[in-house]
């Protein structure tokens, strides 16, 4: 009775291969999934039915349609898409804020230097005085809060580091948890497809994190694996990463991966995902943007400072500090073994740059290389005092009980814009006045005219006496202190176009000078403005980058620097969201489900299925009507 | 090529998204009327625009500038007006008082309205402007610049530091002057050398103010002119200087007897100068002739009052009078060019203001033009780019509802 059997078979083949059916469906819009499909095989007959025409149909396999090249692109672009994305999320957070009209600094280092134009305009004035210094309060809370933005900015990617990592290692477990599953069902007979799906999804998932290269094991396991290799899942044995934080820089928070030697920094290793666009832009955007704020506030801050410091104030003194000014971070690695300190300073503003340095000592000689990249950076000097070491505008000075290996972190600018600040807070003491301004009596009958060319010696107790030089015969004069009272020099021989040096100061006298001319040197005057417009003058003075970029400059150059790079992490995150479109669809064009090819397949499997229902009948009524014959 | 039928949703609804996303830019661009909303617009242009903007706010701090510097010159100009004409009614009162009708009481009179207009002079010299800050003290602007010892010895207290204002990026203004050089260092006599009389001389002759005939052959000394009787009889003059010894007659001739024969009113010519000398002096009488002083303002107008208050009683008094009177005159003359040839650099800094005013306003127009066209908004391209994308996404809404109705599961 073949006819009932095989009419039998195809009726239970075509029950599983509309199960199959019903399973793609029910499945059709779950994530990570597969359709299936059915392999039909003629079974093979026995004895004498394989004389008689077939057995029958059977089940060979249900196959999942799934092509682990396009799985691989689809995971490949995954995590460059994340990448881009996410770095393009940092970096669009950061480049709004400089250049926001309210929030940038562009606005008020303008105000600011029109604050010491209006100083300038009228010196004697406590309220443009106070403008100003209100100005320069809010030009440092700004720096400050720019800073502060910045710094929140890392902080989050210090978070999205923990959160990637604790999720990485979560879904390394699971897929550790379904290798080892899909190992229990061996290798013969029907595969466990939606196992193999949820994995290979998981899998995905993790790609979205950092990017992962998969091998399989043959066996149905893959291995899994990050950066240079490093072993995240091997059949059903995970390995942890862990946060560490760096040791320089304890600020930041780094990918560790545990090994039999414990933890080791895998930061620089990783790419692509979300954890490889934070690393990255930790590293090519907060850092160097931070340095960068720091390097403008300490230029500004320090030259204005010089500038400020060669004028007089309200009080007939020269002028202190106006701004608080940061010095070099220096942190000592915690793993030195010797017992040296380091002392760096800023030398040079103009070719100071925005890395940081890692200092190293290999038993005999110092040697510096950038953070970040590791590039060398050449070194002179000994590090004594006398002779320090000296690179890139900075000054260092290291002391003796250093072992070999030692390490210390510097970073010139980081704190530059986070430390900044104001240091008057009166009025008076704002130094509009300049020092040792020199003029000619205007009842001289000579034509002898006097040139100012400095301060030699800014703590000299006399500088800011007023000073007569009084020609008493042809080409001799006598130096007299009005302030003091007292006579400096007598019968001084002219030289015409020579300096004369008294008091702390140098000035020139050239031309001729008949017997009586008078010239002075004097310092401040409340209505003197010369040193307040020496401070206005800083405005358009190129003095970043070897002299090349005046301050607004500067900070032009990092509100494009920064919407370039916004830019482009928008162009590639654009392009890879393509990529990865192209990818998806086609895998999704071999694994996806299509419902009207499912409903066809229903039909027809349907159709088959009533096919065989009526063979198992027709074999019924062949045994009855035999039946009924007797 | 089969498709997925949850990727064919996907995509609808990505489509849809993206249109939404452009959509709702451009609607940004329109609401702020901005191309560059944000850096990553356009990177280039957003470090353009600040620039661009420091630029605008730069020259904006200068126009203000302009202004101080205007009223700070336009508040000097007004005292130097009444200066001005303080000195002119000095100069009214004198040429008046050096009538010989006048008696002793009116040139007494004269003298008291000279004297009031002298304490006047020194109120305006030491005006304070706006902000309560002497005007002519140099930079000492705490300190008042002119003070009268009462004999007619006047002092400046302040310095000479005049305060330059920025306006414009490489341009300083000075919108100010220090009292010395406006009140205190005016030449006296002609500005070159001042003749004067001896108080001893006791003849009648007065002597004018003089001139340089030949600057080449000037040279400077102290002069003194001595009536001799020569050996014709005559009244004649010496002329002697302190360094250049006997210049009159030229030497080898006898100083005395040699001596040129004197004529009232002729003129006297000498190392490149001539002067003048009117009625008759006596043998013994001496003009000097000196290299002229600075001499402050004040000084010649306290000096002109004495002179007026003394008056001149007896002839030769009288002619000493005159003489003096013509030499104070002389320097009332000079302190008027000196405070006119201010005025004339006040005018003249003020126009610079007013050009300079007029290149920043140039350089705004400019920089405001080339910053509409960096970050401004074109407003039909964007307009028609965003009916464009209303179409694509109404299209996108549309086919979306026309391919989610089909299905085969709907024919069986």
């Amino acid at each position: 009775m073949s006819i009932l059997t095989n009419g039998t078979s195809a009726l239970l083949a075509y029950q599983r291969a509309l199960n199959v059916v019903s399973h793609n469906i029910a499945n059709a819009n779950t994530e990570g999934y597969s359709r299936q499909t059915v392999d039909f095989v003629a079974r093979v007959p026995e004895g004498l039915a394989a004389r008689l025409g077939g057995s029958g149909v059977e089940i060979g396999g249900i196959k999942r349609l799934y092509d682990e090249h396009l799985a691989g692109q689809v995971r490949t672009n995954t995590a460059s898409l994340q990448e881009a994305m996410t770095y393009h999320k940092y970096a669009e957070h950061l480049s709004n804020i400089f250049a926001d009209p309210d929030v940038g600094l562009a606005t008020r280092l303008q105000g600011f230097f029109d604050a010491i134009q209006e100083v300038a305009n009228d010196p004697a004035s406590t309220s443009a005085r106070q403008v100003l210094l209100s100005e320069s309060q809010s030009l440092v809370d700004r720096f400050r809060e720019i800073d502060a933005y910045i710094e929140g900015v890392a902080e989050e990617t210090n978070s999205q580091i923990a959160t990637s990592v604790s999720e990485i290692n979560q879904l390394a477990g699971s897929i550790g948890e379904l290798n080892r599953s899909i190992a229990e069902f061996g290798t013969n007979g029907q595969a466990p497809n939606d196992l193999l799906d949820q994995r290979d999804l998981l899998i995905k998932k993790l790609s979205e994190h950092v990017a992962v290269q998969v091998v399989n094991q043959g066996d149905g396991t893959v291995s899994v694996s990050i950066g240079n290799g490093q072993r995240l899942v091997v059949g059903a044995e995970v390995e942890r990463l862990v946060v560490l934080n760096n040791p320089l820089d304890p600020s930041r928070s780094e990918v560790g991966y545990t090994s039999d030697d414990g933890a080791f920094n895998i930061s620089k290793q990783l790419s692509g995902g979300i954890l490889g666009g934070a690393l990255t832009f930790r590293r090519e955007v907060a850092d160097p943007v931070r340095n960068d704020l720091g390097r403008l506030a300490i230029a500004l801050g320090s030259d204005f400072n010089a500038q400020h410091g060669q004028g007089v104030d309200l009080y007939g003194e020269l002028g202190t500090d106006f701004f608080e000014v940061a010095t070099p971070g220096v942190t000592t690695h915690p793993d030195n073994t010797g017992a040296a300190t380091v002392d760096a300073a800023i030398t040079d503003v103009s070719t100071l740059g925005t890395s940081d340095y890692v200092l190293r000592f290999d038993g005999a000689t110092w040697s510096m290389e950038r953070f970040e990249t590791g590039e060398a950076v050449s070194l002179s000097g000994s590090g004594s005092a006398a002779d320090p070491l000296t690179a890139e505008g900075l000054s260092i000075v290291v002391s003796a009980g250093a072992n070999a290996g030692d390490r210390f972190l510097v970073q010139p600018t980081r704190r530059g814009a986070s430390e900044l600040g104001l240091n008057i807070s009166d009025t008076r003491r704002v130094a509009a006045a300049s020092v040792a301004y020199v003029s000619e009596d205007i009842a001289n009958k000579g034509s002898g005219t006097i040139s100012a060319s400095g301060i030699l010696d800014g703590t000299d107790p006399a500088l800011l006496n007023t000073v007569r030089i009084q020609f008493t015969a042809p080409g001799v004069y006598d130096v007299v202190d009005e302030t003091a009272g007292s006579v400096l020099a007598t019968g001084v021989a002219y030289v015409d176009g020579g300096n004369i040096d008294y008091n702390g100061w140098r000035v020139q006298i050239s031309g001729s000078a008949n017997p009586g001319d008078v010239f002075r040197v004097k310092s401040g005057g409340p209505g003197n403005n010369e040193n307040a417009l020496s401070l206005a003058g800083l405005q358009n003075r190129r003095v970043l980058d070897n002299g090349t970029t005046t301050y607004q400059q500067a900070y032009g150059e990092m509100v494009s620097g920064l919407g370039t790079k916004t830019y482009t992490a928008q162009m590639s995150r654009d392009a890879r969201e393509a990529v990865l479109e192209h990818a998806q669809s086609a895998f999704d064009n071999i694994s996806g489900v299509n419902l009207d090819e499912e409903a066809a397949t229903l039909i027809k499997y349907q159709q088959a299925y009533q096919a065989a229902a009526k063979v198992v009948s027709a074999a019924q009524d062949m045994f009855q009507t035999l039946l009924r014959s007797f | 090529m089969r498709v997925s039928t949850h990727q064919m949703f996907q995509r609808a609804i990505s489509g849809m998204l993206e249109q939404q996303a452009r959509l709702s830019k451009t609607q940004e661009q329109i609401a702020t009327g901005r191309r560059v909303v944000v850096p990553a617009d356009d990177p280039a242009a957003a470090a353009q625009i600040v620039a661009l903007q420091r630029e605008l706010q730069m020259t904006e701090q200068y126009q203000k500038n302009t202004d101080t510097v205007e009223n700070r010159l336009g508040y000097e100009e007004g005292v130097l007006q009444s200066v001005t004409e303080s000195l002119q009614r000095i100069r009214e009162l004198t040429v008046r008082g050096n009538n010989d009708t006048l008696t002793s009481q009116d040139r007494g009179a004269i003298a008291l309205e000279l004297r009031e207009q002298l304490d006047g002079l020194v109120r305006l010299a030491n005006s304070k402007d706006l902000n309560g800050e002497y005007l002519f003290s140099g930079y000492e602007v705490h300190t008042q610049p002119f003070a009268h010892d009462g004999r007619g010895g006047f002092t400046y207290a302040g310095d000479q530091g005049q305060r330059d204002i920025l306006v414009g990026p490489r341009t300083q203004l000075g919108a100010s002057h220090s009292g010395a050089e406006v009140f205190m260092a005016i030449l006296n006599g002609n500005g070159t050398f001042v003749a004067r009389a001896a108080d001893t001389n006791a003849g009648t002759g007065v002597i004018g103010v003089g001139s340089v005939t030949a600057p080449a052959a000037y040279v400077e000394d102290d002069y003194t002119i001595s009536f001799v009787t020569n050996a014709a009889g005559e009244l004649g003059y010496r002329i002697d200087g302190v360094n250049s010894g006997q210049v009159t007659p030229v030497p080898p001739a006898d100083p005395a007897l040699d001596a040129p024969a004197f004529v009232s009113g002729q003129s006297i010519g000498f190392a490149g100068m001539e002067v003048e000398i009117r009625g008759e002096p006596q043998p013994g009488d001496q003009f000097t002739v000196t290299p002229s002083e600075p001499e402050a303002l004040f000084a010649t107008v306290y000096q002109l009052a004495s002179t007026l208050e003394q008056g001149g009683g007896q002839p030769a008094d009288s002619a000493r009078f005159h003489s003096d009177v013509n030499r104070l005159l002389q320097g009332l003359d000079n302190a008027l060019g000196h405070i006119v040839d201010i005025r004339a650099e006040i005018g003249a800094r003020l126009s610079t203001v007013d050009s300079q005013r007029n290149v920043n306003e140039d350089h705004q127009l400019r920089v405001n033009s080339l910053l509409a066209e960096v970050r401004d908004l074109d407003y039909a391209e964007a307009i028609s780019r965003m009916n464009q994308e209303l179409m694509t996404l109404d299209a996108a809404q549309k086919t979306y509802v026309k391919v989610q109705g089909m299905s085969l599961f709907n024919y069986i």
